[in-house]
């Protein structure tokens, strides 16, 4: 694809009509779009993708509702609010591929309806002219997106046509991305032919084995049997592989919706975070506090007891002195007391008659006695009393420490309770709310990915044990064919089919295999060539995996993609896209433009000066959107040195929102530029 | 004195519903709220009768020995320290149900004052703000403790 011109009327920024004639050819093939920020240059990268996909949202408009997204240039729908006449926004691109040249046009209508943008889409047309001067046009949405993905593919055209400071994404691509990214760049190799072929072979040998299976007898029909049973478990597995990548895919893509909506509302995200925390402190001090209660009910009772605890000591310090009077227990019990007194008579024989001395020591020393019953009482008493005062201490003690963790957990709540009632403040309606449910839903889907992946590898595994297996039953066949000496029409068939399934995917695995090397090496050639004389001494080389995504070994041949800075990223990707477009287009430069949207904001000078150095060298068509803070005097001086520069274009405001594009020669650019040195 | 356990606690007949609330929500068992109550009737030297409008609400056994010694000295402190007078423990069980059955009147009319429901004949807890009411007692009988 080489672009010849891009017409723009009433798109975004650009009132009225501007064109843009881009530069091609040996004799100049970089074309730079010059503009301060807010002037439209991502406005003709969005009319690009807008032209040829129909594509109304970039990457970056993830966070913009469809409503406040609007094509149609606003100051034009503003001048026509009275009349309710819709404004027509068009953008129009001429492009060649492959000795053909396309006119494709799309366009949008749009009108002010109180203070809302309405959009309807008119569709697009492409028109097709061959070498012969031949034209066919097509309106038919299905039959536009086939001619022009033909030409660049949907999952390729972020190599070709990106934002510059967003290409390093390359480098972290997701698997859902890394999958699209294969799928087209199987495409663009031409890799997916073979595979359509190798599958095409393996129906047939599948085939003429199922009609064999149903001829064959003994200890051959038995192995083929297996092999069917492997064959068919092999495609079992190879279609669960696939839903599972579709699912995976659309888990991603789901994802990815859910983030965007998250997003959105990040700025509660916090608050609900803040808040489960909250809620689950708050539950946990809600069972502090019922077992605390719990603990308080036990204690009730021993806590009672010291109400009466003055009672208590009372009654036990009478007790404890009649013990230490030797009251109780008594040195004489009262009873032996009262017989001696019954009888007259002490047990030494001195009588005891009222009225004389021992008489009056005997009721004396009776009167100290109590009688055996009270006696015991008292001695039960005084213990279990003794017992009960030993614990005063430890149940006030016990008490006010429970008392007081109850107090301080209380408190922790009411604290909760208070910040709490605030963040629900703040996350106010059911919809914010939402984001709870959104944030669930995600943890759902991560889970769902997790799921899968574990799925997807071990059904690898088993295909690769099965393929393992399905060798060995093979080996088996051939040997029994061969001591049979079967050899019939049917048999030959089936060998042949087999053996083409066989050569076609070595052919495809030495071809992917080939191809990928050859990318990493010319990936790293140009990698080397860009790098900074400073990033050269660690980083090596660029490796592209099977799954076509890529990977940097330093010096010591470890690993380091991880370690490298955004720029780097961003040298890494375009190095893979020029040897990506180098592969594809065989010994030749790929006709394939490289559309990059504020190129070197996050280049070092170093990494600028070899960026414009040698790009224009590589590619057949370089379109740079930049701003005064990436392209001043020095990048101008160097893009110069090269010859490659033809085409200048200054963006220029023309108030109230609205840009016009000027040509300006590439010999007068300095006088727009800054005076920017290099190493500043 | 024997820490008898064969004899029927009666309250008032009007605490029955109360006394069994007080087991579900406030402590473990009838027999310490019963004791709490008695300490307390007894503190204030309030003993209420019960006469004809007691009936039975739990057995004497699950009075602790801690308890019934304590039941035997408020009976010994006013009876001037007669220690004759806890010799039978149901004349002791029945004084203690007098002085419960006063302190229970005190609790009514004091500390958890606000946490009845009055059905007439019946008094009960109420259900709806009970969770705190151990917390609220024993702040209460620890406070009086220390006085």
């Amino acid at each position: 694809m080489i672009l010849h011109k891009l017409t723009l009327s009433n798109f975004r920024q650009f009132r009225g009509f501007h064109e843009i004639e881009f530069a091609r050819g040996n004799t100049g093939n970089v074309t730079v779009i010059f503009g301060a920020n807010g002037r439209g240059k991502t406005g003709i990268y969005r009319a690009l993708l807008f032209c040829l996909y129909g594509e109304k949202r970039l990457s970056q408009d993830a966070q913009v509702d469809d409503h406040e997204l609007y094509l149609v240039n606003y100051p034009e729908m503003e001048a026509h609010r009275g009349d309710k006449k819709p404004v027509e926004s068009r953008v129009y691109l001429e492009f060649a591929h492959g000795g053909r040249t396309y006119q494709m046009e799309r366009s949008i209508l749009g009108m002010l309806d109180g203070g809302e943008v309405i959009q309807e889409d008119k569709g697009g047309r492409l028109v097709t002219r061959d070498e012969e001067g031949n034209s066919t046009a097509t309106r038919d949405p299905d039959e536009i997106a086939e001619i022009i993905g033909g030409i660049l593919d949907r999952g390729l055209k972020e190599y070709f046509l990106f934002d510059g400071e967003k290409i390093e994404r390359l480098t972290r691509a997701s698997s859902e991305q890394r999958r699209e990214v294969s799928l087209g760049v199987r495409k663009l190799l031409d890799i997916n032919t073979l595979e359509s072929a190798i599958q095409a072979t393996d129906r047939l040998r599948r085939y003429l084995d199922s009609e064999l299976e149903t001829r064959a007898t003994g200890e051959l029909a038995r192995v083929i049997k297996q092999l069917r049973e492997i064959d068919e478990r092999s495609i079992e597995l190879e279609a669960r592989l696939e839903a599972i990548d579709d699912e995976l895919l659309h888990a991603g893509q789901e994802k990815k919706h859910v983030d965007n909506e998250l997003d959105k509302i990040r700025e509660i995200r916090d608050f609900l975070l803040e808040r489960t925390s909250l809620e689950k402190r708050e539950q946990d001090l809600e069972a502090q506090v019922d077992d605390l209660l719990q603990d308080m009910k036990n204690r009730t009772g021993k806590t009672a007891l010291l109400l009466v605890s003055k009672t208590a000591e009372k009654v036990f310090r009478d007790i404890d002195k009649r013990k230490q009077r030797h009251e109780i227990p008594s040195e004489i019990r009262r009873d032996l007391i009262d017989r001696l007194i019954s009888e007259g008579q002490c047990i030494c024989g001195t009588s005891i008659k009222p009225g004389t001395d021992e008489y009056r020591n005997i009721m004396l020393w009776r009167n100290r006695t109590t009688d055996i019953l009270t006696e015991d009482s008292m001695l039960n008493l005084w213990r279990y009393l003794s017992g009960v005062r030993s614990h005063y201490e430890d149940n006030g003690v016990a008490t006010e420490s429970l008392l007081q963790k109850y107090a301080v957990v209380k408190n922790e709540l009411q604290v909760i309770y208070r910040k709490l009632e605030v963040l629900r403040e703040k996350i106010g309606s059911s919809e914010r709310a939402d984001a709870a449910k959104l944030d669930k839903h995600r943890q759902q889907i991560e889970r769902k990915i997790i799921k899968l992946e574990e799925e997807q590898a071990q059904s690898q595994e088993e295909l690769l044990i099965l393929q393992d297996e399905r060798s060995r039953w093979q080996e088996q066949r051939k040997e029994i064919e061969k001591e049979q000496g079967i050899r019939d029409e049917m048999s030959k068939r089936a060998a042949l089919a087999e053996a083409t399934t066989n050569a076609l995917k070595e052919i495809h695995e030495e071809f992917t295999g080939e191809t990928r090397d050859l990318i990493g090496v010319n990936a790293t050639k140009y990698f080397r060539e860009l790098l900074d004389h400073e990033s050269q001494k660690t980083l090596r080389d660029i490796v592209v995996n099977t799954d076509y995504s890529i990977q940097v070994y330093d010096r010591w041949h470890k690993p380091f993609l991880a370690n490298i800075s955004a720029g780097q990223r961003q040298i890494m990707s375009i190095a893979f896209i020029a040897a990506l477009a180098q592969a594809a287009a065989g010994a030749e430069v790929l006709e394939m433009p490289l559309f990059m949207d504020t190129p070197f904001g996050r280049l070092s000078h170093e990494h600028r000066r070899n960026l414009l150095e040698k790009v224009p060298g590589w590619c057949t068509q370089w379109i740079l959107l930049a701003t005064d803070t990436e392209f001043g005097r020095f990048e101008a001086r160097i893009l110069r040195g090269t010859g490659k520069w033809t085409q200048f274009y200054l963006l220029k405001g023309t108030g109230a929102g609205s840009t016009e594009i000027k040509v300006v020669d590439v010999a007068q650019a300095d006088g727009l530029l800054k005076d920017e040195e290099e190493g500043k | 004195m024997n820490m008898a356990g064969d004899i029927r606690v009666r309250t008032a007949r009007q605490h029955r519903t109360l006394y069994n609330d007080f087991r579900n929500f406030v402590v473990k068992d009838m027999h310490e709220i019963f004791f709490l109550c008695a300490c307390l009737g007894y503190r204030e030297g309030k003993r209420r009768p019960l006469g004809r409008d007691g009936d039975d609400r739990f057995w004497s056994s699950t009075i602790t020995p801690e308890e019934y010694a304590s039941f035997y000295a408020m009976v010994i402190e006013s009876s001037d320290m007669d220690f004759s007078a806890i010799a039978d423990d149901r004349i002791v069980i029945a004084t203690m149900e007098e002085y419960a059955n006063a302190g229970m009147q005190i609790l009514l009319r004091g500390v958890i004052a606000d946490y009845i429901l009055d059905h007439g004949d019946e008094l009960r807890l109420d259900p709806g703000c009970s969770k705190e009411l151990p917390k609220v007692l024993l702040s209460h009988v620890y406070e009086m403790a220390g006085e």
